[in-house]
């Protein structure tokens, strides 16, 4: 990224406070053209000569000596705003040619929303000679004044537009002004090419809020060479899980020899892996490949001598209380296994822990302990794993895994790592992942086959909102039809609106059976939600009015 | 949905998650037996459906040896190394490190005695008053909570010993202690149970004795207890216990140790603490906070109501630095372990330390899988037998400290010995001495002879290069003490100076001999004192054998005692400076009693006392002087480095790479390098890139200029990923694809026959789908068929 794209959108509050100090600058001008005339030219002479306290000391004098009817009060915001305005200036001179530049563009970034006004009014500005536009501008300005008072708080969206043109042309006068009174007339193409980029970030809105300088990371990927086309998937002939499944069987394997090789040389290591065990580490291992069946491997033959649990982190309904449940009754004999998952850890980790124990050993394997199932649990692991008469062995495979590990588990894991890479494919683990990228999306049949699925009372809550969609939809198409962009979304209901309508037709009784049923629905992908850049939360189906007909037709 | 998955082996099924296997019960495998006999057939396990299905067997080069076999040691030399080497081995690790792991254990305790007992006291203070108020006098018009709030600083994992101490001291002090943790304690029923739990046991326990059944105290939970229900567990139960215990017991607090006050949810303390107020007059109730931030995170937890009934102390158990010293000190500078370190593992045994989290369970871990790794894989680990340092056991030994060895080491041992750089070096140094020929010869030729008389003589001389740098680090310790705090090294720098470079070349040498140089007469008299009863206390601890220092022709004890005598009585000096001072003053000035009392422009930095000290004559001064000198020879000789002392190539361990990697792994790093440079792995030639086929241009170049084609061969994933690394933030899956397609149908299969679409697709997904699985992308809903990268940079 160059330096002019960095601080493209960093510095948002300093520019505006400046381009509204120029403002107020050019907004005394309008009243009294002889104090802005008297201001300008001691700027200019404290910027030529370096100036310091003492000239704006003296200037605030003056300035007080010359009206004395205005209220002190405006005397004061005026002599804040010089001293701001010099210090700007200051800081400009000092920081030299590139630095102002760039200050300049940030107020570009700025001031540009109003990207045609601002373009055009620079340009012209820009033949005149400065001493003659300050007293131009001031019909404009006059305006402005009035404006700028009222929204003296920091919120541009409410502002309509014609004000925001004002405000840019404005303010690209301004900081015309400066670049010819400094002599730095370059820039300012880039500009208002930078204006432009920062009205498109604005445009494209991800819902995300905030200032500039929060979204910075997520603005430096997302706005340059991002563009990617709209080809989709659908081009491609659809394809089974069960037909890839077996086109990949018959794939044949890359690097065979290699991998074998590998193979042994893992093999080699599981007298040092059983030694490392029974010291009281724990292993960890890590790599790319699937570790599935080498760790099942080591496992089956540490069972020979004592009992061994192999968990399927991966599973996507893992449920961790039944895989405690089951190690309790099966390997410790116990009848009673009721409590919560840290209850029965603790039970485990007890029995092993005492000196009169049937079971002298266990070994636990556990493939991805990073699975989404196992996440929550780390903690209970952990107490497992803390047992000496406990040896634990688990694979990772996602890239981030260790963060799943606080300081205090990852001491009770005590973890030894290994670099276990296999190269062989993740076919058991992802096999219950949907093969393909419709993940995210529901055809109309789907929903059908969730609706009937639910209650009278769920498929009207569902209703409510398809009948919603269908209805503004039609408006949308009568009124606005010709300004649908390509990706117009479909229309979209406000949470509580929907809340409402919900609880009005007695559907609901609390909020909390909605989220819930909400909740059901967007586990189904049948309801998407989003977060407006407000905060508000809209709801949609994501199909369009005319299947979402079909549907309720079939509903009934 | 018409999904005929299949499962791929026993362990594999889509509605189970949780496989069991046990070992076959002695009926069973006599049965088995019988049943195997006329197949041959080898089963493991009992599960429903038969394990040996599974397809392990498969593999020719599996060893089905048993693992637990040895303990999981392997004879080394491609298994030709004798059985008994290898037993001898697995014995000594035991010895070694069983004790040693006591020692880091009582060094722990000792280190964080002197603040645990102050907590005790603390405890046992706290409602002194309402006892002594209870008599006649009108009760306090508030109840607080006696709180101790104990920093125990951020090294969380040590904590849980930490606090196993001091609840151990509490119990022994005749209180009731309860020592939760947050993961249990989610609510305040549960916490009252563990709480009440914890207590009754106490009395369990209190009622046998004290001393036993501390495992089973240790136990958040009896087994027993777990399953009941959370009912019954107030605080009225614990009063009415209380009504019955009191009587016996007067002095007894009841203490409730909050191990990880962040952990918990700030209702349940704030909860408890209002309850506890409320009977504590009934029940001397003592929290006691632990916290790793600082004092902010109780404010911040607690609401004002409730901290205002808590009576607060602050404690400081931060205690991990001077406990690591302590512990580098006996193990390594001490040498209670065979095993000491090299630069580059006590290196990064130390980041580990001070860089990271300041855990002590950390440093011991990695010293305990460094003395794994010597003696699991060092096949001359079996030489630690003959250097021991626990004096009992060879006694008969004689001073020189080297035990026989009771196996006879195998050629490939002895040729290993020969082999290492530091014996030819001391074969060497040999030569020359009188019948060192000879000497030499037989040590390349007789196996025998290099075992009774060459190692002895080479350990003889490690273990007394040991002795004398461990006399260096106190004496050096004993100067540090006459030295402002600013300028003191902790112990653990000392080492690390110690081990990294010859100690007069380290930054540190030059303030202790610029401080030694400012000292005055007085000051150089204790420290003399000082350092002679280092020395006397060195060799009355172990037979000292300083014949390492000899062999530089300086005799430490004699050296010091004659510097502090000469400082006792500098007049002295003139008397023998003629005989010793050819040794070690060389730097001394002329010996010009007219000579001006400042000579040098170092006298005028280092001693400007010089210009208005009256008191010490010339002859003061210049005895000064030459203890000075004696000191640093000393020194000089005591703490040299390592590198130089036979064999040390096997007793200070080297593999720091072998430590990080299994301590601080960077699993991500591991899987961008197998699928970016896949060669790393396998090595394979297929995927060579031009660049390295043309190795004549540029031989080094070849890392750097690395090649970024990608080639059919490659892996599909390795493939896919390589190209996402090509695309911004977003990622069009068709585009992807098309490239990823553009790519495989260069293979050989695919340029005859018509590329089988579904075939690249089907691979494609898989792709995808692995990539998705590690954590490469994630699916979005920006834009259709669209997926996010998550990973930057390499």
């Amino acid at each position: 990224m160059t330096g002019i794209g960095d601080n493209r959108n960093a510095p948002r509050g300093t520019p505006r406070a400046k381009s509204r100090v120029d403002m107020g600058l050019t907004l005394t001008a309008t009243k009294r053209g002889r104090k802005t005339l008297l201001i300008d030219n001691s700027l200019n002479t404290q910027t030529r000569a370096g100036s310091d306290i003492a000239d704006i000391l003296k200037l605030s004098a003056a300035i007080d000596a010359e009206d004395k009817e205005n209220s002190s009060e405006e005397a004061v915001g005026l002599l804040s705003t010089v001293g701001q305005s010099v210090y700007g200036f200051q800081k400009k001179t000092t920081r030299g040619g590139r630095g102002s530049k760039s200050m300049s563009t940030t107020r570009g970034g700025k001031s540009g929303r109003g990207r045609g006004g601002a373009r055009g009014s620079s340009a012209a500005v820009a033949s005149r000679p400065k001493r003659r536009m300050a007293s131009s501008v001031a019909e404009d300005d006059k305006e402005d004044q009035r404006e700028d008072d009222e929204d003296e708080d920091e919120d541009e969206e409410d502002e309509d537009e014609e004000s925001d043109r004002d405000r840019g042309h404005n303010a690209a006068k301004v900081r015309r002004r400066d670049s010819v009174e400094h002599g730095q007339d370059d820039g300012e193409g880039e500009d208002d090419n930078v204006a432009d980029d920062t009205l498109e970030i604005e445009d494209d809105d991800f819902g995300h809020s905030g200032p500039a300088y929060e979204r910075y990371f997520q603005d430096l990927h997302t706005t340059k060479g991002s563009k990617t086309s709209d080809n989709t998937l659908s081009k491609l002939p659809p394809l089974s899980q069960a037909e890839c499944r077996a086109i990949l069987s018959k794939v044949s394997i890359k690097h065979k020899d290699e991998l074998e090789l590998l193979e042994t040389l893992h093999h080699r290591q599981f007298n040092q892996w059983y030694f490392e065990l029974s010291c009281g580490f724990n292993l960890v291992f890590y790599g790319y490949g699937s570790k599935r069946r080498l760790l099942n491997i080591l496992a089956t033959s540490l069972s020979a001598k004592a009992p061994a649990v192999i968990v399927n982190g991966y599973f996507p309904t893992l449920n961790f209380k039944q895989t405690l449940e089951k190690i309790i009754t099966e390997i410790l004999g116990f009848g009673d296994t009721t409590g919560s998952v840290t209850d029965l850890a603790s039970l485990i980790n007890g029995y092993f822990e005492s000196k009169s124990r049937d079971v002298d050993r266990m070994y636990i394997v556990i493939h991805n302990i990073d699975g989404p199932c196992l996440r929550k649990h780390q903690a209970a692991l952990a107490v497992l794993a803390s047992c000496k008469n406990i040896h634990m062995m688990a694979s990772i495979d996602h890239i981030e895994a260790p963060l799943i590990w606080d300081s205090s588990t990852v001491t009770r894991f005590n973890w030894a790592w290994h670099d276990l890479t296999t190269f062989e494919p993740y076919t058991v683990e992802t096999s219950y992942e949907n093969y393909g990228t419709e993940t995210t999306e529901i055809g109309p049949r789907g929903v059908l086959h969730v609706l009937a699925s639910l209650t009278e009372n769920a498929k009207n809550i569902f209703r409510i909102l398809a009948e919603y969609q269908i209805s503004e939809s039609v408006m949308d198409g009568d009124i606005a039809s010709a300004s649908k962009k390509a990706g117009a979304k479909v229309p979209e209901m406000p949470y509580n609106g929907y809340f409402a309508a919900c609880r009005d037709q007695f559907l609901v009784s609390s909020e909390m059976t909605f989220r819930s049923q909400l909740t059901e629905f967007r586990d189904h992908k049948v309801i998407q939600s989003r977060h407006a850049t407000d905060g508000t939360e809209f709801v949609h189906i994501p199909l369009d009015a005319a299947t979402l007909g079909t549907i309720l037709e079939s509903m009934d | 949905m018409v999904d005929t998955y299949k499962p791929v082996d026993v362990f594999d099924s889509m509605t189970e998650s949780t496989f069991i296997l046990k070992p076959p019960t002695q009926q069973q495998q006599k049965k088995q037996q019988q049943q195997e006999n006329p197949s041959s057939r080898k089963s493991r396990g009992n599960i429903k459906n038969t394990v040996d299905t599974l397809s392990f067997e498969s593999k020719g080069n599996v060893q089905n040896s048993d693992l637990t076999e040895n303990g999981g040691y392997v004879r080394l030399f491609q298994g030709k190394e004798p059985i008994e080497s290898m037993r001898l081995r697995q014995k000594l690790f035991e010895q070694m490190w069983t004790p040693l792991e006591q020692l880091l254990v009582d060094i722990e305790k000792k280190v964080n005695n002197a603040g645990v007992s102050e907590v005790c006291k603390f405890v046992e203070s706290s409602y002194k008053h309402v006892e002594t108020s209870e008599k006649g006098q009108l009760a306090a018009p508030f109840a607080e909570t006696a709180a101790a709030v104990v920093f125990s600083g951020v090294n969380t994992g040590d904590h849980s010993n930490l606090f196993q101490t001091l609840q151990d001291q509490l119990v022994s002090g005749g209180h009731y202690v309860a020592l939760l943790e947050s993961q249990y304690c989610s609510s305040l029923p549960t916490m009252l149970k563990c709480l009440l739990d914890q207590i009754y046991e106490c009395v369990s326990i209190d009622s046998i004795s004290i001393s036993e059944n501390k495992g089973t105290a240790m136990l958040p939970m009896l087994p027993a207890s777990i399953g009941a229900k959370a009912i019954g567990y107030d605080m009225s139960l614990l009063r009415l216990w209380w009504s019955q215990v009191s009587s016996r017991k007067k002095d007894s607090r009841v203490v409730v140790i909050l191990q990880d006050f962040e952990g918990f949810a700030p209702m349940v303390v704030d909860d408890f603490i209002r309850i506890a107020t409320n009977y504590c007059h009934e029940i001397p109730i003592v929290a006691v906070f632990g916290l790793a931030t600082s004092y902010e995170s109780i404010h911040q937890s607690l609401t004002k109501a409730s901290i205002s009934m808590l009576n607060v102390e602050r404690f400081n158990l931060q205690r991990s630095k001077q406990c690591i010293d302590a512990a580098i000190r006996s193990v390594f500078v001490e040498s209670a372990s065979v095993l000491s370190f090299g630069v580059e593992a006590y290196k990064s045994l130390l980041d580990q330390f001070l860089l990271y989290n300041f855990s002590i369970s950390g440093f011991v871990k990695k010293l305990k899988f460094a003395a794994m790794d010597f003696f699991y894989a060092h096949p001359l680990s079996v030489l630690s037998v003959m250097v021991n340092p626990s004096k009992d056991d060879c006694t008969a030994a004689s001073a020189s400290s080297i035990c026989e060895c009771p196996i006879r080491l195998s050629r490939d041992q002895t040729e290993l010995i020969r082999m290492q750089r530091s014996v030819q070096r001391f074969l060497d140094a040999k030569v020359d001495s009188a019948g060192g020929r000879r000497y030499v010869v037989q040590a390349l030729v007789d196996d025998d002879f290099l075992q009774d008389t060459v190692l002895p003589d080479m350990l003889r001389q490690l273990v007394s290069y040991r002795q004398s740098y461990s006399l260096g680090i106190a004496m050096v310790l004993a100067i540090q003490e006459f030295l402002p705090e600013s300028l003191q090294k902790p112990l653990r720098t000392l080492h690390y100076y110690g081990v990294s470079q010859a100690f007069d070349e380290c930054a540190h040498w030059k303030t202790l001999s610029a401080a030694l140089r400012r000292m005055k007469a007085p000051e150089m008299e204790k420290l003399m004192q000082r350092l002679k009863d280092t020395v006397s206390l060195a060799v009355a601890a172990k037979n000292a054998d300083f014949s390492f220092a000899e062999s530089k022709s300086i005799d430490i004890p004699d050296l010091i005692q004659k510097a502090a005598v000469l400082i006792a009585d500098p007049d002295a000096l003139s008397q023998d400076s003629d005989d010793d001072d050819d040794q070690s003053s060389k730097g001394m000035a002329k010996r010009d009693p007219a000579s001006k009392r400042v000579r040098t422009r170092t006298d005028m930095e280092n001693r400007p006392f010089l210009l208005f000290d009256k008191d010490s004559s010339d002859q003061v001064l210049r005895a000064l002087d030459k203890c000075c000198g004696y000191i640093e020879s000393v020194l000089r000789v005591c703490l040299s480095p390592y590198q130089a002392v036979p064999l040390h190539e096997i007793f200070y361990y080297r593999h720091s790479l072998l430590l990080d990697t299994t301590f601080s792994p960077q699993p991500r790093a591991a899987v961008q390098a197998a699928l970016g440079k896949t060669q790393y792995y396998i090595n394979c030639d297929c995927c060579k890139s031009a660049s390295q086929d043309s190795d004549g241009l540029g031989g080094d170049n070849q890392d750097s200029g690395e090649d970024h084609r990608i080639v059919p061969t490659m892996n599909d994933t390795s493939i896919a990923y390589r190209l996402h690394q090509e695309c911004g933030r977003m990622i069009n899956l068709y585009d992807w694809f098309s490239a990823f397609s553009s790519v495989v149908e260069q293979e050989e299969s695919f340029v005859q026959k018509e590329a089988a679409q579904s075939e690249i697709q089907a691979r494609f997904l898989r792709a995808v789908e692995e990539m998705r699985f590690l954590g490469f992308i994630k699916s979005t809903q920006r834009k259709t068929d669209h997926v996010v990268r998550l990973t930057w940079g390499m």
